[in-house]
């Protein structure tokens, strides 16, 4: 079912069993699980079907520290949320992801990568990556021109990724979502408020609000936060009526430690012999491995996860970074502005596949590559979101962004295309060149170019311990009963690779979750 | 994988010896790393020009000031090799040998960064020799 809450009488409540609290990637896949379910789900958009700008505003904020990106077009507001701007890009975390490092501060999930693997397999269909096997040797298998750089494997291993189209939330399960008897996706509904018991233990109501004038309310048994890496923090610090500093803010974390895929584009990989490097390249059958450090060299270095792409690097010197290209705060000007930078660069996927087939084989190959490093963000509590001294339309605080690194960021870039300027070295194939932003080793600053993917993780971080974490291994809310979190906001730390397909696997966890607590409620 | 994988599947060409050799072999036989082997880095020379690699050469010896002789420079690119074969000074041979050294650094991370190129010492110091030449 769908209700347009603009159409609703002022002070309606609307009810369920669960209440989702944003329609993206996580707040979809949530309620795709309870789909054809015993339970009544209340889905909460804030937008509607379609881009709008004025809907968007509501995501306006400042940004302080290294530049980052307008906040207005950093996440998306309407249904399908942020998929809509995905690049596709699908890799398991890996078990140094969740792992305590005594290097790295803050670091350790209280899950490991194991409790993740049977929901990656169930978020491979979620995102149409047509199997989840991202082992090397599986690939190796079906193209003989899948050939591994000869490094050793002690050092350097191939981390392989799958591409999903990219799938579109929004598009491809709108109408699943509206057609569900037991879904009641309303639409231009945004929360600006949380009401809890007097104890703060559980959310009684939320407050939604529009454009409209509608000022409803929601009650449900659980409710899930699921408003993307910004916006959710935003929530729960300006549900401050009961509590001071913030629903869940008992210990001053709620916001801090943001965190992003930080890429840089600080290196190249000058080869002796013409290469393809067709196992590095995006190309059929949608997939590609990129070089990432082992875990044992990751901890006798004491650096940071990271992996390295190739582009050749021709095609690279014409491709501006992602802070130079999305830099309007309209997120359909960033897209054309990447569309026709990517066209003029490598052309069109169709033209790419052209130009191989029709292309000799010595055109193919290339000398050069530019080395794009994205690398995990070490956790870092002075990297934060807050709420402004403005306010939206509706009255709610605008979110703003305080984008902050360690030295251990600088160190790790240096070190991780060292060591692969070491490997080309040793076997013999070709040799490193740093740009000169890193030539000098006690400088701590981080390259102007250096750009995010719109990843927006760790916020409302996950531990055992409500002194270190804003929600525990359930997601759950410390301190409360009925107030759980979803996507990239729970990460405890950022890992070296794209979130959302750990955001659907993790939601999926939670969806699980839920409806066990639901059966057993049921039950009493 | 094996380097030699990488660069077979690469070339479609078979040689019967390691990559050092292999490329070695592929190379334009005008290259001056073939007369002079030990002021011209074998890879490097593919991607830079002499200008460069003297540049490279002049500030390796800003920050190693110590080995500002080409006698210093030539002992110390010599040392360890093993003995030619035949006892002959063949270009190719000591380029070869020149080369495993090289790589050899690389194994025992005895590099420098120079320029921005993540380089050798043994390949360093060929530039300084060439520079001072």
């Amino acid at each position: 079912m769908h209700t347009d809450a603009r159409n609703l009488d002022n002070g309606t409540t609307l009810t369920g069993d669960i209440c989702i609290i944003g329609a993206g990637a996580a707040g979809i896949s949530i309620a795709l699980e309870f789909m054809n379910s015993n339970y009544d789900v209340v889905l909460l958009e804030g937008g509607g079907f379609e881009y709008e700008d004025r809907i968007q505003e509501l995501y306006d904020g400042k940004t302080t520290g290294q530049p980052y990106y307008p906040m207005k077009s950093s996440e998306l507001h309407y249904f399908g949320g942020t998929t809509g701007h995905w690049g596709g890009m699908c890799a398991v975390f890996d078990p140094i992801t969740f792992q305590k490092r005594d290097w790295v501060n803050d670091s350790g999930w209280p899950i490991n990568q194991d409790t993740l693997l049977p929901y990656y397999k169930r978020a491979a269909s979620n995102v149409d990556i047509d199997s989840n096997n991202f082992d090397l040797e599986f690939w190796l298998k079906q193209d003989p021109d899948f050939i591994p750089l000869p490094f050793d494997e002690q050092v350097v291993w191939n981390k392989i990724w799958k591409f999903s189209k990219p799938t579109r939330f929004g598009i491809k399960y709108r109408e699943q979502i509206v057609n569900a008897k037991n879904i009641h996706l309303y639409t231009y509904a945004n929360v600006v408020d949380i009401t809890c018991t007097e104890n703060l233990q559980n959310v009684k109501t939320v407050t939604i609000k529009n454009y409209a004038g509608k000022t409803l309310t929601a009650k449900a048994k659980y409710f899930i936060l699921a408003c993307a890496g910004i916006q959710n923090p935003r929530i729960l610090l300006a549900a401050n009526k009961q509590a001071n500093k913030g629903l869940g803010n008992e210990h001053d974390l709620v916001g801090r430690f943001f965190m992003e895929n930080a890429e840089f584009k600080s290196a190249e990989l000058w080869l002796n012999q013409k290469s393809e490097l067709n196992l590095y390249m995006n190309l059929q059958p949608r997939v590609r491995a990129e070089l990432a450090i082992m875990p044992e060299k990751q901890a006798a270095f004491k650096i940071l996860n990271g992996m390295v792409s190739f582009t050749p690097l021709d095609y690279a010197k014409q491709m501006p970074s992602y802070i130079q290209l999305w830099n309007t705060s309209d997120p359909r000007i960033n897209e054309e502005q990447t569309r026709k930078a990517m066209y003029k660069t490598a052309g069109s996927r169709i033209h790419r596949l052209f130009e191989k087939f029709k292309s000799t084989e010595s055109k193919k190959k290339h000398q050069a590559f530019q080395m794009t490093l994205r690398l995990e963000q070490s956790p870092n509590p002075l990297s934060r979101v807050t709420l402004g001294n403005q306010k939206d339309e509706l009255g709610v605080p605008q979110a703003n962004l305080n984008w902050a690194f360690t030295p251990l960021e600088k160190k790790s870039l240096r070190k991780i295309y060292e060591i692969i300027g070491q490997q080309a070295g040793e076997a013999g194939i070709g040799r490193v060149r740093l740009m000169e932003e890193l030539w000098d080793p006690s400088d701590e600053t981080l390259p102007v170019t250096t750009s995010g993917g719109w990843h927006h993780m760790g916020t409302t971080r996950m531990s055992d311990d409500p002194k270190k974490g804003v929600v525990d291994a359930d997601c759950k809310l410390h301190g409360m009963q009925n107030l759980f979190i979803a996507g990239s906001s729970c990460f405890t730390t950022g890992s070296a690779v794209n979130p959302t397909f750990t955001i659907v696997a993790l939601s999926i966890r939670l969806a699980d979750h839920v409806k066990h607590l639901l059966s057993i409620s049921n039950n009493i | 994988m094996k380097r030699r994988t990488f660069i077979y599947t690469g070339t479609g060409i078979v040689v019967a010896t390691g990559l050092g050799v292999g490329a070695f072999l592929l190379r334009n036989p005008e290259s001056k790393w073939k007369i002079q082997p030990f002021h011209y880095p074998f890879i490097l020379s593919d991607f830079l020009n002499e200008e460069f690699l003297r540049a490279i050469g002049n500030n390796y010896l800003v920050v190693r000031p110590d080995e500002n002789s080409k006698e210093k420079l030539f002992s110390e690119i010599t040392s360890g090799l093993p003995k030619t074969q035949n006892n002959t000074n063949d270009p190719d041979e000591q380029a070869i040998k020149i080369e495993k050294k090289v790589e050899m650094d690389f194994k025992s991370e005895r590099m420098v960064l120079i320029n921005g190129w993540v380089i050798s010492e043994t390949e360093a110091r060929q530039c300084a020799l060439l520079f001072l030449s």
